[in-house]
């Protein structure tokens, strides 16, 4: 089994974070959002990307507003929440303490 | 050469070739089917139809104007499988409530026609079922609407035709949502022979009680006549033609004692319960009519018109407040005379009981709402009322 195909549960189980990461930095449309991950390990599809901001919206974490594009109809820009904003914040402590353990584990062997 | 579907993809038209909208059919079906349960389903669809039609834009062109059905699969590919995302943790109360999620309890409803719990054909019932209400505002709204628009006698009468009769204790059941069990129907079934058993009872007794004097006057009053008669005729065979018609006099007698005393508790049940029925719909007519006669001069004291119609040229102008008054008796007095006779039926023979009082009740409430409705919704009413206000304003100032 290539590596990939192992962690991509743990890839899936992350694109919460990721995203919230890549929010936060500016507001969003998903196809900016797509385009942004397509180059990285966590390349995916709006398939996936709508049902789960849809379900981190519904949790407080992001929210959208409509804008103005110049070709087409408006679209949807995501931003953080506040609430996002700190689950952001206790999501990388966490990130941070396993990558510790992880660096950790490694030096005691 | 393919043939060419149009689809509406979130409000914009796109041609597709059959193939491929075959495709986008399956993925969207697919789509709907993985976000089922889910509140934003509906948005979430709007989003990846018009992610669909982003992806399309790009293909399309000047001279490329209908998506092949290789371009959809690439859309499709791109576009990635619906996945259903994991649900908020119950950590979240708030959002698990909004949530809801596919509760399996829950029992699917249908909507039967209850032909056992209705009036006539169950329609109403089967309504009130469905949507978990008493039936009996099921009833009065439907009744309402029928005197505001007729419509609603038609659409019902398709609907007695069109909805199914739930006719198994299985689909009467699943007309209440409620999840079928045997237990259930018994229980339901004994609670309605227990109700029916005991009004049955009570009625009979009621009614025997009240006719029970009459009828045993009228058997004891053809007993003697039968002694009479036959004493007379035993006596008195020569005078032929006086007892020839005393035989025919008693014979008269004893066929109305004998009409008398079948009148046994059904009979006149029956007809009370008619006038029961009747009585409602015929002060629900009265008042309707009252307010219709009401509504009519008020909108000729307006512009003399009655709702467009010019009645100038018909004569002096007190004549048509005259013939719409005539006009109301010869419809009103008959059926206040079969209000009246209907009341004392419901009353049980009594000039006054509790059938008066709801009688005089329904025909105020029906009076008052159709008043309303009139005052509401037909042009005129409302300025002629204003006009007439102000009228008598001006009388009471110049007195």
């Amino acid at each position: 089994m290539k590596i990939e195909e192992k962690f991509s549960p743990i890839r899936k189980g992350l694109l919460e974070f990721v995203l919230l990461r890549v929010i936060a930095g500016e507001k969003l449309y998903v196809a900016e959002m797509l385009g942004r991950l397509a180059d990285t390990d966590f390349a995916t599809q709006e398939g996936t990307l709508y049902p789960l901001l849809s379900r981190m919206r519904r949790e407080n974490l992001v929210d959208y507003e409509w804008q103005e594009s110049d070709s087409g109809p408006p679209r949807k820009y995501y931003k953080l929440t506040p609430a996002g904003k700190s689950t952001l914040k206790e999501l990388q402590l966490y990130w941070q303490r396993l990558n510790d353990t992880m660096v950790q584990l490694g030096s005691r062997t | 050469m393919n043939k060419v579907v149009t689809v509406n993809l979130n409000g914009n038209a796109y041609q597709v070739e059959e193939v491929a909208y075959q495709a986008l059919q399956g993925y969207l079906d697919q789509a709907r089917a993985k976000l089922a349960g889910n509140v934003d389903c509906a948005e979430i669809m709007t989003d990846l139809e018009q992610a669909i039609a982003d992806k399309c834009d790009t293909f399309l062109g000047a001279n490329h104007n209908v998506v092949s059905a290789a371009e959809m699969s690439q859309i499709l590919q791109e576009m990635g499988p619906v996945e259903a995302s994991p649900e908020p943790s119950a950590a979240d109360p708030a959002a698990e409530a909004t949530q809801g999620g596919p509760a399996p309890a829950a029992p699917t409803r249908r909507l039967y026609r209850l032909p056992d719990q209705g009036v006539c054909g169950g329609v109403c019932a089967g309504f009130a079922a469905y949507f978990n209400v008493d039936v009996v505002w099921v009833r009065l709204i439907f009744v309402a609407l029928v005197f505001f628009t007729g419509v609603w006698f038609a659409i019902w009468l398709v609907m007695l035709f069109v909805m199914p009769r739930a006719t198994t204790p299985e689909e009467v059941a699943l007309a209440y949502g409620a999840p079928f069990n045997a237990q259930d129907v018994i229980n339901r079934a004994k609670k309605k022979y227990e109700e029916y058993g005991s009004a049955a009872a009570d009625f009979g007794r009621r009614q025997w009680a009240r006719h029970e004097p009459a009828v045993k006057t009228a058997a004891s009053k053809l007993n003697q006549v039968v002694d009479d008669v036959t004493a007379k005729l035993r006596d008195g065979r020569a005078r032929d033609g006086r007892a020839g018609s005393m035989h025919r006099a008693a014979r008269r007698r004893r066929a109305a004692a004998r009409a008398r005393a079948a009148q046994r508790p059904g009979t006149s049940g029956g007809a009370q319960v008619l006038a029961g029925i009747a009585l409602p719909v015929l002060s629900i007519a009265s008042a309707a009519l009252f307010v219709a006669l009401l509504a009519a001069l008020l909108l000729l004291t307006d512009d003399r018109s009655v709702v467009g119609w010019v009645p100038q040229m018909l004569g002096p102008v007190w004549l048509l407040p005259v013939l719409l008054l005539v006009a109301y008796l010869i419809v009103a007095l008959p059926l206040g005379a079969a209000r009246s006779a209907s009341r004392r039926y419901a009353n049980g023979g009594r000039h006054f009981g509790w059938a008066s009082i709801v009688d005089g009740l329904l025909w105020l409430a029906v009076a008052a709402a159709l008043g309303w409705g009139a005052y509401e919704f037909v042009p005129g009413v409302q300025s002629a009322m204003m006009q007439l206000c102000a009228a008598s304003g001006g009388l009471l100032a110049m007195i």
